[in-house]
């Protein structure tokens, strides 16, 4: 329920404030995608809908392809999921690299924002990274 | 891999719709465009309470500063106020001793400023329209100043005009003061006035040069100019320079 309220927030704030805030909003909701997609072993529908929704609107706010991500992103993310959720490793890790590939593909998707942003901006950050390791640690302790 | 039917029949789905939209651009567009138009529907009411909350915060804002201006003003008026006061009693010694000299305190004519709307060059002759009339309190007969010297008489009205006749037109006559003797000038059309006659006289008249000419007024002396002599008679001249820019009619004279 809050990655769908989420999902909504980011909805109606893109494109009402400044580059900073619909910065954010896209890499909350890249966050968002790969958090759902990788968090478990087993996808479940409603992650994959989430995924959906999230990689729905990067493709409206950026003006990519519609669904292309879904489409072309699924296997890799499920290989990848399946060679994390395999290892037992620490959930602090898994949040370092969702963080990590959130930031690459933000990278990719926006490279110019990167060049505007100021070296204390990358610092704000990090708020997704502690966000994920919170996240990631409630939802295994839901598991348990 | 995936354990989930559901999830691969979702992927299929959207494989599918994907294709659809890569086919047929149309559809994408429409897709996004009906997207927009529910963010912007969503964004409504969000927009609506964010306006409010700004104009409710931007009034607080220019209420303080406000606030801070009337507290300026207040202080700024006491300030005057004292100043006022100060002028106020300055300005009662002059009028004690005016009581002292004259029985009464001063009182200060009724005047209202006129501008000169017709014959502003006295071509035709030697008088002007302005642009007070019976409405604003004139009556035929007042005197018109220049802020210091008498420039002519309301010689005719109409509601909202004016004729005024000066002080050189050979229209003009008046009763004057020099040297508490009472004399009828008249005007010349030249920049100076004859003298008819000493009122109630029949004795020649000898005067000094650059004594001053009175027009007796019920509050105020208006001084129409000085004595000088043409070809030995004596004559009033008035002053050359008239502020016609500058009127004000008596309006209780």
């Amino acid at each position: 329920m809050v990655r769908i309220f989420l999902i909504i927030v980011c909805f109606l704030i893109y494109g009402n404030f400044n580059y900073v805030i619909d910065n954010f909003v896209i890499f909350t909701l890249i966050n968002l995608a790969f958090y759902s997609f990788l968090k478990e072993k087993n996808l479940k529908l409603f992650d994959f809908i989430i995924f959906i929704s999230t990689s729905y609107l990067i493709e409206i706010f950026l003006g990519l392809p519609l669904f292309v991500s879904v489409v072309a992103l699924s296997i890799p993310l499920l290989l990848l999921s399946s060679i994390i959720n395999n290892f037992f490793v620490h959930f602090s890790i898994i949040s370092i690299f969702i963080f990590i590939l959130s930031l690459i593909t933000h990278y990719f998707l926006q490279p110019e924002n990167f060049t505007i942003m100021k070296f204390e901006d990358y610092f704000l950050y990090l708020l997704f990274f502690i966000f994920l390791v919170i996240s990631l640690r409630l939802d295994g302790k839901e598991q348990d | 891999m995936i354990n989930n039917k559901k999830v691969f029949l979702t992927y299929t789905l959207i494989f599918f719709v994907f294709l659809t939209f890569l086919l047929f651009p149309k559809y994408q567009d429409n897709t996004k465009l009906y997207s927009f138009f529910i963010k912007e529907k969503l964004e409504k009411p969000f927009s609506f309470i964010g306006f409010k909350i700004t104009n409710f915060i931007s009034l607080l804002e220019s209420n303080k500063e406000n606030i801070k201006k009337i507290t300026q003003l207040e202080t700024e008026n006491k300030y005057l106020i004292n100043i006022n006061n100060y002028l106020k009693t300055i300005a009662s010694k002059y009028s004690d001793q005016y009581n002292i000299f004259h029985e009464n305190y001063p009182t200060i004519p009724i005047s209202i400023g006129a501008s000169i709307i017709g014959n502003k060059n006295l071509l035709l002759n030697k008088s002007f329209i302005i642009n007070k009339g019976s409405l604003n309190g004139v009556n035929i007969g007042n005197y018109v100043i220049d802020g210091i010297n008498v420039v002519g008489r309301i010689k005719s009205i109409t509601n909202y005009n004016a004729e005024v006749v000066t002080v050189t037109s050979n229209d003009y006559g008046d009763e004057v003061f020099i040297d508490n003797q009472l004399f009828i000038v008249s005007g010349t059309n030249n920049n100076y006035l004859s003298f008819l006659r000493q009122k109630n006289d029949i004795e020649e008249i000898s005067f000094k040069k650059n004594l001053k000419v009175f027009i007796k007024n019920e509050f105020v002396d208006l001084t129409l100019g000085k004595i000088d002599f043409i070809n030995k008679q004596p004559v009033v001249i008035v002053p050359q320079i008239i502020d016609l820019d500058n009127l004000r009619v008596l309006i209780d004279g």
